[in-house]
């Protein structure tokens, strides 16, 4: 029989159509109330979000600062002021230690003028920038005390003293020195910092380097709230100038969950249904004996039942990224810039952690799944600061603040119409390979 | 306000859309919910759960051709108040399918093309009409006529046979009937 062509069907449906009955104002007081609730806690965990992303951007900006500023205790400080330094103006300085030398000059002695840049006597003969040497009698290497000592001396070789002070940009130490009637020399400044000014120069040139990362990422906007995700890979870059093109090869390692939707009956029993009976005569033929023939038969309820089992999967992703970077302020330690590209993700391989569902006894009517299938190929568009850090010319150290939005989700056939979206944290140790 | 960026606002939980949402689709909701339930304050609770599930579920709710608001709504409120029914039967109120309400024998033929009921009473009487019929026979009966389900569909998602289905809504329909000549009855009287 037609479905809709049933005139009860059709009147009831007629009789109903776009009937509406106003439910009670309390109804919707206790909706608007549970809604708000469930508002308020979506919130909190976004500014908890939020909040773990502020923190790892001041942790990140706060290495930055600790590696790049000028940390060095004051008790290190003041032994470096009394030891030689490493830099010395060779020749003219280190020549001719006098006899009777004395060392351990303490800080106090030597901290006549507390800058190195304070205007001077005109008999000192040491500047910031260039360095002048002492080349005649009439020239005293220092102020304070020991320039009164010598000028009151003139012509007797100088006590054995060790004195230094820092400069911004150099430190100098004055060993003693006898007069030596030499002219006096201009140390440019090129020489003393050579060394320096090579590292800053590598990090401007062209090469290649290459290394390992390794990424905690939070994924969100997933069907199972936040996911956790662990990146690891090589990875190689080229950079020019301020600019790099990194790629590589790497694996992403989660943990899923997939919900399923079981229609059963509940399992309620057996009993014993008679097949048949058979009689026969006992030996006597006075009496009767029946024989039953039974089966055990199984009773499930006929009412349906949900049951929604979880099975735990774990997903390996291939991910291959290509990153465009630009630096826009470097030293030659230190880097900080931008780093964006595209990553390709497939998924490799998909592994089930927990066991199957057993329903037991139940009849199963029908599994349908919750979760749809993961997607096996994705595209994202990631984004983040860098903060690079040489130890030394070869080895380099990056952090790496990351977000990442993901083009398409990663399920199949998901209704979710927000597209995930993630943050992370890299973390890349890598080799100059051009050195 | 459109119903996509009423969807949007509702996905942040905006109050202003929440109310919009509950005032433009409750009362029809709660119309349904009455048709299963039978009485108003069962009614009352399947539409409260209904719409608490409505808002978990709406993030994942895409708006296309073949799926519109106002169905996928009543879809999610049909379950709810399937599980309700369920749950009850749990407490020992279980939907029988076969021994609820009197034995009536009949055969679809009894009813032909011809049978017309002119005057259509009060909403609120076919309402009640529906709502006195055994548990078993309205929720086939809703299911069949008003949600459009299959027998198959209907005997998968209440856990019984086609058979089964078949029958308890042709018992719906005489007891249905019934109910509708009594009222006729008793109008032309007065």
């Amino acid at each position: 029989m037609d479905k809709k062509s049933h005139p009860i069907d059709t009147y009831f449906r007629e009789a109903l159509k776009d009937h509406r009955v106003e439910p009670p104002g309390s109804g919707r007081e206790a909706f608007l109330k549970e809604a708000g609730k469930t508002g308020r806690a979506e919130k909190k965990r976004n500014l908890w979000v939020l909040g773990m992303s502020v923190v790892l951007l001041i942790l990140s900006a706060g290495i930055l600062v600790y590696i790049t500023g000028d940390h060095q205790p004051d008790a290190e400080r003041r032994q470096s002021i009394t030891e030689p330094a490493a830099v010395t103006a060779e020749g003219s300085m280190s020549q001719a230690p006098a006899p009777g030398k004395t060392s351990g000059t303490t800080a106090q002695q030597v901290s006549g003028p507390t800058s190195p840049c304070q205007p001077v006597p005109l008999r000192q003969t040491t500047t910031c920038a260039p360095v002048m040497m002492p080349s005649n009698p009439g020239a005293i290497p220092y102020s304070g005390e020991e320039v009164m000592e010598i000028a009151e001396n003139p012509g007797i070789p100088a006590p054995v003293r060790s004195s230094s002070f820092i400069s911004p940009l150099v430190r100098i130490t004055f060993q003693d020195f006898p007069y030596s009637g030499h002219a006096r020399e201009i140390i440019p400044l090129e020489t003393l910092s050579e060394k320096k000014e090579k590292k800053v120069t590598l990090r401007n040139e062209s090469g290649y380097q290459a290394g390992f990362y390794v990424m905690p990422e939070v994924m969100f906007n997933t069907l199972e709230e936040e996911k956790f995700a662990w990146n690891l890979g090589a990875e190689g870059s080229y950079y020019f100038r301020d600019f790099s093109i990194t790629t590589g090869v790497g694996l992403s390692l989660t943990k899923g969950t997939r919900e399923l939707m079981v229609e059963y009956n509940d399992y309620l029993g057996t009993y014993s249904n008679l097949d048949s009976i058979s009689f026969y005569w006992n030996e006597n033929h006075t009496q009767v004996i029946p024989t039953y023939y039974m089966t055990d038969k199984d009773v499930w309820d006929s009412l349906m039942k949900l049951d929604y089992p979880k099975v735990i999967k774990r997903y390996l992703y291939l991910q291959v990224p290509l990153m465009l970077g630009y630096d826009f302020w470097k030293n030659e330690r230190c880097s900080f810039g931008v780093r964006v590209g595209p990553v390709l993700s497939v998924m490799m391989d998909s592994k089930r952690l927990s066991d199957d569902y057993d329903p037991g006894k139940n009849r199963v009517i029908a599994v349908n799944n919750i979760t749809p299938d993961r997607i096996s190929l994705n595209w994202q568009i990631a984004g983040g600061l860098n903060f690079s850090y040489l130890p030394d010319g070869r080895w380099s150290l990056d952090l790496e603040p990351e977000a990442r939005y993901y083009f398409n989700s990663v399920y199949e056939k998901s209704e979710i119409r927000k597209k995930p979206w993630s943050i992370g944290l890299k973390a890349v140790i890598s080799l100059d390979i051009k050195k | 306000m459109g119903e996509q960026s009423l969807l949007c606002k509702v996905v942040k939980k905006d109050p202003e859309a929440l109310k919009k949402l509950y005032d433009d689709y409750a009362p029809k909701l709660f119309s349904l919910c009455m048709r299963y339930m039978g009485n108003r304050a069962d009614a009352e609770d399947v539409l409260h759960d209904g719409f608490i599930k409505i808002l978990e579920n709406l993030p994942g709710f895409r708006m296309g051709p073949a799926c519109n608001l106002e169905g996928w709504m009543k879809r999610i409120m049909v379950n709810t108040a399937l599980n309700y029914l369920r749950q009850r039967a749990k407490e020992n109120r279980l939907i029988s399918f076969d021994k609820v309400g009197e034995k009536i024998d009949v055969s679809d033929e009894e009813f032909s093309e011809e049978d017309t009921f002119p005057v259509i009473p009060e909403k609120e009487v076919i309402l009640e009409m529906i709502g006195n019929l055994p548990t078993g026979y309205r929720t086939v009966f809703n299911m069949y006529v008003f949600e459009e389900y299959s027998h198959r569909e209907i005997a998968a998602m209440l856990g019984c046979s086609e058979g089964t289905s078949k029958s308890q809504l042709s018992k719906a329909r005489v007891m249905l009937r019934n109910s509708l000549a009594s009222v006729f009855e008793k109008e032309k009287r007065y």
